[in-house]
């Protein structure tokens, strides 16, 4: 293990087909990638090779990923990356979930987890250090994500395993179902659940006793301890996480492994089970869809936390089906019963008809792309779709997001919404930063963006005492620049072009039909413009969007030109 | 003076920040499973409970008493109970005996360990986010733990009077 400072040092691989496990060294793939999602988009664009790869079916590879600080006393280290070929959109897909699972997946020695094929019955993973099985899983399917780990529990008998599973959502492969972990926070953007529901794989556990080897201990921790006192005067829990909106419900704060910022909450009602919260989903449920009852609201979360699908998509969905239904463009007739903005009751019936592909939510089961195409008469106006039947940027990552952090990063007067001058470049660096942390093992929210004293020099400075080289931060920079380009390159072999890069059209005709700013609008050639810009800062080809064969070889990604020649994408 | 690590489970989110603390700082790897104290944590519908445990100080120390070759011995500036590991005879006497769990055989050495309270400046209670692991001298203790009864007695007489 010497010499293979924080790595576990190995890839668990896993053909469900074939019921075959095996393992390879990380080392192969980490000095161009270094880890996390960097290593998990490499083995993507390796496995799911070819554009005519179904996501849901046998071939597409679903990795799991940690990095080089994942489990280690740098704090953020608990999140586990996953990475895929989207079934919603059929580009890249990349999402990660908190808790402990990526920690002791490595402690258990694996770097990641690999899974190809498809079983022929359902079918959960244990991991147990160097014991790895495929067991049946007929007694757990059906159950829910609350269910599910208690039965898994039970039926190894073993209290110490860590855990993510799919819930019926998944089973289901409803197109935005989740990959749900051990405090409810889940893989939740692009549909990385249903690409686990096809391949029958209800759940993976891990139970792993093994430690990370650290090149020089004292350095290492005098830098995580300096970082971590930092992180607690900065109080993170006023930048990221949710405020309670009923203090008397709230029981506690909820948190990562090696994490002092508690973004998570768990609640207790009377009215409902009990359950946890996770910060995002206020932002995509509670403000899409107007629901303003806080035990309604409550309910529906946990009944997205069980069936275990997307928040973001599901408000997305609901809220474009209510708008339909106020134009009257669908009626009761198709729903089954009525929709009005803000009436919770018919919101939790319309998300358990989805969960279940019950009538009409087998059709809107299929993600927003989809559903506006079976149901026509003009619904597509109403979707707020960029490309590829997504509201939101491939990976999940929308800079959109960040739009409040903007001032600090870029000043006040380019973080103003219709100010174009700065934006691309804005972009690039917000994707950098988030991107970086997600190659090094470490929680997105963890970044300069968020105000946290979290820049690239110190986590270039934790990983080079951390791994006994110097890596400078921008080495680390470069790392990121690499990923980025293999994420471009894989969605340009999928299709993507330049004209896929656009926003929904409301944007350049109705942006605001209220609020301070009503009447301004998109302009297409300013847009155009600021595509340029990102297009030349990235190193892509201004016509196509394509990364150009320059680009790739300069980061020594030789390879991957050819690979994009070869399948004429240029 | 004696001191003692006390533990607030309500506040602890399980975060485990202190397991991390110790393993590196005593075996110099991030390494859970080699810490001196552990975080249990139990699930209940989907709600997660965790509480650290590790050595209490006991007044009559069983894993003192049950050691058969006097490898525990108390030591360090507030008397923890420290083991001489070459007097370790890796029997496990001491982790049956202690009533929390706080005695293991390291996974490693075979040695018995238990928290040493890093020379009387315990890593854990300097890390820990949340306040759940505080150092105190033992008289201090009882008198916190009784103002946290009276607390809740006050609480009772309050819903009883409405």
């Amino acid at each position: 293990m010497k010499g293979d400072y924080l790595y576990a040092g190995k890839i668990l691989w896993v053909d469900l087909t074939q019921r075959k496990v095996w393992t390879t060294p990380t080392a192969a793939y980490a000095g161009k990638f270094l880890g996390g999602k960097g290593i998990g988009v490499r083995i993507v664009w390796e496995k799911s090779s070819l554009p005519s790869i179904d996501p849901l079916g046998p071939d597409n590879a679903l990795s799991f990923n940690t990095g080089p600080l994942t489990g280690t006393m740098m704090p953020g280290s608990g999140p586990c990356n996953v990475s895929s070929k989207s079934p919603l959109t059929g580009l890249l897909s990349v999402s990660s979930f908190g808790g402990s699972f990526a920690p002791e997946l490595k402690y258990a020695g694996y770097d990641h987890l690999v899974i190809t094929g498809q079983a022929k019955e359902p079918v959960y993973m244990a991991i147990d250090n160097g014991n790895v099985t495929i067991r049946s899983a007929a007694d757990i399917w059906g159950l829910d994500t609350y269910e599910t780990p208690k039965a898994l529990r039970k039926e190894l008998k073993d209290e110490e395993i860590k855990w993510a599973c799919i819930g019926p959502a998944g089973e289901k492969v409803i197109r935005f179902a989740t990959i749900i972990g051990e405090l409810r926070d889940s893989a939740g953007q692009t549909g990385l659940g249903a690409v686990m529901g096809s391949k029958k794989l209800k759940a993976v556990t891990v139970h792993g006793t093994g430690g990370l080897h650290v090149a020089r201990p004292e350095r290492f921790y005098e830098v995580c301890a300096r970082t971590l006192e930092a992180l607690k005067m900065s109080n993170p829990d006023k930048t990221i996480s949710i405020q309670s909106y009923r203090r008397d419900e709230e029981r506690q704060k909820t948190t990562c492994f090696s994490c002092p910022t508690r973004c998570g909450e768990e609640y207790e009602t009377s009215a409902i089970r009990d359950g946890a919260i996770y910060y995002k989903w206020y932002a995509e449920m509670a403000n899409k869809i107007g629901v303003r009852d806080m035990t309604i609201w409550r309910e529906l979360a946990l009944s997205i936390n069980k069936y275990g699908y997307d928040a973001a998509s599901l408000g997305d969905i609901t809220a474009w089906v209510t708008e339909l239904f106020e134009q009257g463009i669908i009626d009761e007739k198709d729903v089954g019963f009525p929709l009005a903005r803000g009436n919770s009751e018919a919101y939790l019936r319309l998300a358990k008809t989805i969960a279940r592909r019950e009538g009409f939510g087998d059709i809107l089961a299929e993600g927003l792309m989809r559903a506006a195409r079976s149901i026509g008469r003009g619904s597509e106006k109403y979707t707020m779709l960029t490309y590829a039947g997504d509201s939101k940027e491939v990976t999940g990552r929308s800079a959109q997001f960040y739009g409040h952090f903007a001032e600090e990063i870029a000043g006040i007067q380019l973080a103003f919404p219709v100010e174009d001058a700065g934006k691309a470049k804005m972009i690039a660096e917000a994707e950098d930063a988030i991107g970086r942390t997600e190659i090094i093992g470490s929680c997105k929210w963890h970044t300069e963006l968020n105000g946290l004293p979290l820049t690239s020099d110190v986590h270039a400075e934790v990983l080079s005492v951390g791994l006994g080289k110097e890596i400078t931060a921008n080495e680390l920079s470069v790392y990121q620049q690499r990923v980025r380009q293999l994420e471009r390159a894989f969605n340009c072999r999928e299709g993507l072009r330049r004209e896929h890069d656009t926003l929904p059209a409301q944007y350049f005709t109705d942006l605001a039909p209220d609020g301070h700013l009503v009447g301004i609008t998109m302009d297409r050639s300013t847009f155009e413009v600021m595509k340029d810009r990102y297009y030349t800062l990235r190193g892509w080809d201004l016509t196509t969007g394509v990364p150009t064969r320059a680009t790739l070889e300069s980061l020594d990604l030789k390879d991957v030109a050819d690979d994009l020649e070869k399948g004429n994408v240029n | 003076m004696r001191y003692i690590i006390s533990i607030e489970s309500k506040t602890c989110t399980g975060c485990r920040i202190c397991e991390i603390v110790c393993s590196l700082s005593h075996t110099g790897a991030c390494w859970p499973e080699r810490a001196r104290l552990r975080v249990v944590s139990e699930e209940t519908d989907g709600r997660i409970d965790s509480v650290p445990v590790l050595c209490m100080q006991c007044e009559v120390p069983a894993c003192r008493l049950a050691c058969p070759t006097g490898a525990t011995f108390e030591g360090g500036p507030a008397g923890a109970l420290l083991v001489a590991a070459e007097k370790c005879i890796g029997c496990s006497a001491c982790v049956w005996a202690c009533p929390f769990g706080a005695s293991e055989l390291d996974l490693v050495t075979g040695v018995a360990h238990r928290c040493d309270q890093c020379d009387g400046d315990p890593l854990c209670v300097k890390h820990c986010p949340t306040g759940s692991l505080r150092y105190v001298p033992e008289d201090q203790l009882t008198i916190a733990e009784q103002r946290r009864k009276l607390e809740a007695f006050i609480n009772i007489q309050r819903m009883i009077r409405g």
